[in-house]
């Protein structure tokens, strides 16, 4: 089964700039790494792969969805049904709480609160202690914890990381990466990393290379 | 979790700014309300005060202040006059009725009013115990002053001169309670009535000659002796006209034919009534500005946070969040500020009214009794709020997720 399928794949931010990415595939619940220095795309790619901008000319397809050929409103489905991403930054919402951050991903992506799973994954990540505190009033590390429970709160058939060790120390770094795989593992999700982190690169055996361009 | 809740909670994640948005609108729908109350109670009490007396007519002095002290009880009178100045008012054509008032003395603060039984009928006053006074020094109490003083039939007491609760007793002559009225609304409630003779006699005005004839006056029920016409006084006469024409004729007539003075309650109250206007255009005119300006803050305070917030919202649309969550979340948050500060000022407004009126009045409409223009003014808070929040809320409608994504 294929989780990505690109061809031709280019985008174009105006007449001067337009990026073009490698015809690429990828094997569901697979892992992989987006790999290229910056300006190389390597976001930008993630951002079309999740739906988040739609291609000027190309064939993207995730999970079977012809992401080229969908409207906004069906993009916004697809997000909110199959996609789950993880920034450099945790960006949560700051008005609220540990807990209420996952209940709202529930909320967001359609579906009921689900107490049990939300329990789980706090326990997995070790967010008891801090799970009903303001996120304005956790640290980085356990505001990135939280971050990635909330991307899989909505258990998504594909995992993005979008830098996601660029700010972290080598051992959050490994704890992070470690942290996607079992999450992604725990929901059959495939999962993706688009990183300029050298790091990361032994974590992962496929892997894409992207190059600068002009 | 919701959308209102997940609103709910980024208004209280900017305490200042919202507390200012809400005490500003607060602040400006009290003014306004309290106003259009204002104006509303006040026309309310004329009309109901003044129905059945077309004119009333006391000594000289300030026509105002006849209306406020004979129909309102809220004043003091300009002065008294003479019995017999009055009587040929009793028979006159233009005249249906009239209702003599005899005022200065009250009980504890409570204004006494030597007077006829006719003056209940002119409101309508039933009683709910006991028997109009037939005698001197027999006493029938509003519902009101008997509540608050704790009279009940066949206490007794003793009246003070003056209208102030520190005047000078008359202890010598007790009244008794005779009857209780029912509860009308209207300024009678607040009052004790005796007959015009209590009044003479407390003051010891009393018929110290023989009496050489006796006088009936059929209008007022009562025969008074000469020496009664010639050493008593009252207040005040209350006027009902026979025709329209009484409307034309009487005033002129007791004007300028003698040392009286003819007082409209209709044309004073709208006298007043425009003094007060422009004040209160003035007062409403700055409710508004205050209004706008809680629109304006509401704005800025939304723009702000939007600035602040610009990820989370790029996060949420990454979450699966349509462009319509996103923008009710915000018109939420703009209409929950607003709802907050517009209740607010309505509950405050009615409050201070409630309030106000007990003070002054001794009574109060009702808590939910509203006035013409309020619902106006709550739709135009709410459209200011939506007005406020729109421009924000497009502004995050619009959020381009990739871009804001790639630059945090």
């Amino acid at each position: 089964m294929t989780a990505i399928r690109i061809n031709s794949l280019q985008l174009s931010f105006n007449a001067r700039t337009r990026l073009s990415f490698p015809n690429w595939t990828l094997e569901k619940t697979g892992e992989a790494l987006i790999l290229g220095p910056s300006g190389s795309g390597k976001t930008t790619l993630l951002h079309l792969l999740s739906g988040l901008v739609s291609p000027t000319a190309g064939q993207i397809e995730v999970n079977g969805c012809k992401l080229h050929e969908m409207s906004g409103t069906e993009l916004d489905r697809f997000r909110k049904e199959q996609v789950g991403i993880v920034f450099q930054q945790p960006h949560l919402i700051k008005s609220l709480s540990v807990i209420e951050n996952l209940q709202l991903a529930r909320h967001i992506g359609g579906q009921e609160p689900d107490n049990q799973w939300i329990g789980e994954i706090i326990e997995q990540l070790d967010l008891g202690e801090i799970k009903d505190r303001n996120v304005k009033k956790i640290s980085q590390g356990q505001a990135q914890r939280v971050a990635i429970a909330r991307s899989i709160m909505n258990r998504p058939t594909i995992l993005f990381g979008d830098e996601p060790t660029a700010s972290l120390d080598d051992e959050n770094c490994e704890k992070v990466i470690s942290l996607l795989k079992q999450e992604a593992r725990l929901c059959g999700a495939t999962l993706i990393i688009a990183t300029h982190d050298q790091r990361v690169k032994r974590e992962f055996a496929h892997q894409l290379l992207l190059k600068r361009q002009q | 979790m919701n959308i209102f809740y997940l609103s709910f909670k980024n208004i209280l994640s900017r305490p200042l700014s919202s507390l200012l948005s809400w005490l500003l609108l607060s602040f400006g729908v009290c003014v306004v309300v309290l106003l259009l109350l204002l104006s509303d109670r006040f026309k309310d009490e004329v009309t109901r005060n003044s129905v059945g007396v077309d004119l009333v007519i006391g000594a000289k002095g300030s026509p105002l202040q006849i209306i406020l002290s004979s129909i309102f009880h809220i004043d003091f009178p300009t002065g008294n006059i003479e019995i017999s100045d009055i009587i040929p008012y009793t028979r006159n054509r233009y005249i249906e009725g009239t209702v003599p008032l005899s005022l200065g003395d009250s009980y504890n603060g409570y204004r006494i009013v030597g007077t006829i039984e006719k003056y209940g009928e002119l409101y309508d006053a039933e009683l709910s115990e006991g028997g109009w006074f037939d005698t001197p020094l027999e006493a029938v109490v509003g519902n009101q002053t008997a509540d608050e003083l704790g009279l009940k039939i066949g206490d007794r007491f003793s009246s003070q001169h003056g209208l102030e609760e520190e005047g000078d007793d008359h202890g010598d002559h007790r009244f008794v309670v005779t009857g209780i009225l029912k509860p009308t609304g209207l300024a009678i409630d607040r009052l004790i009535l005796v007959n015009l003779q209590s009044v003479w006699m407390v003051h010891d005005h009393e018929d110290h000659g023989e009496p050489d004839s006796l006088i009936s006056i059929p209008d007022w029920g009562i025969e008074l002796s000469n020496h009664q016409i010639e050493e008593n006084q009252i207040t005040s006469l209350l006027v009902k006209f026979r025709s329209p024409m009484g409307a034309v004729m009487l005033p002129n007539q007791v004007n300028q034919t003698s040392n009286l003075q003819a007082a409209s309650p209709a044309f004073e109250a709208s006298r007043l009534f425009s003094i007060l206007e422009n004040v209160m255009k003035v007062l409403n005119f700055l409710g508004l500005i205050i209004i706008a300006i809680s629109g304006v803050s509401v704005f800025i305070s939304l723009l702000n946070s939007l600035k602040d917030r610009k990820y989370e919202i790029a996060i949420l649309r990454s979450m699966g969040a349509s462009r319509r969550f996103v923008l009710s979340g915000i018109l939420f948050e703009g209409l929950i500020i607003t709802g907050i500060g517009v209740v607010t000022g309505f509950v405050l407004g009615h409050s201070i009214i409630l309030v106000l009126f007990k003070q002054l009045l001794g009574r109060s409409p009702g808590f939910t009794s509203f006035a013409p223009g309020e619902g106006l003014l709550f739709i135009a808070c709410v459209a200011i709020g939506i007005f406020a929040s729109v421009i924000p809320a497009v502004i995050a409608y619009k959020t381009d997720i990739s871009k804001t994504l790639a630059q945090g």
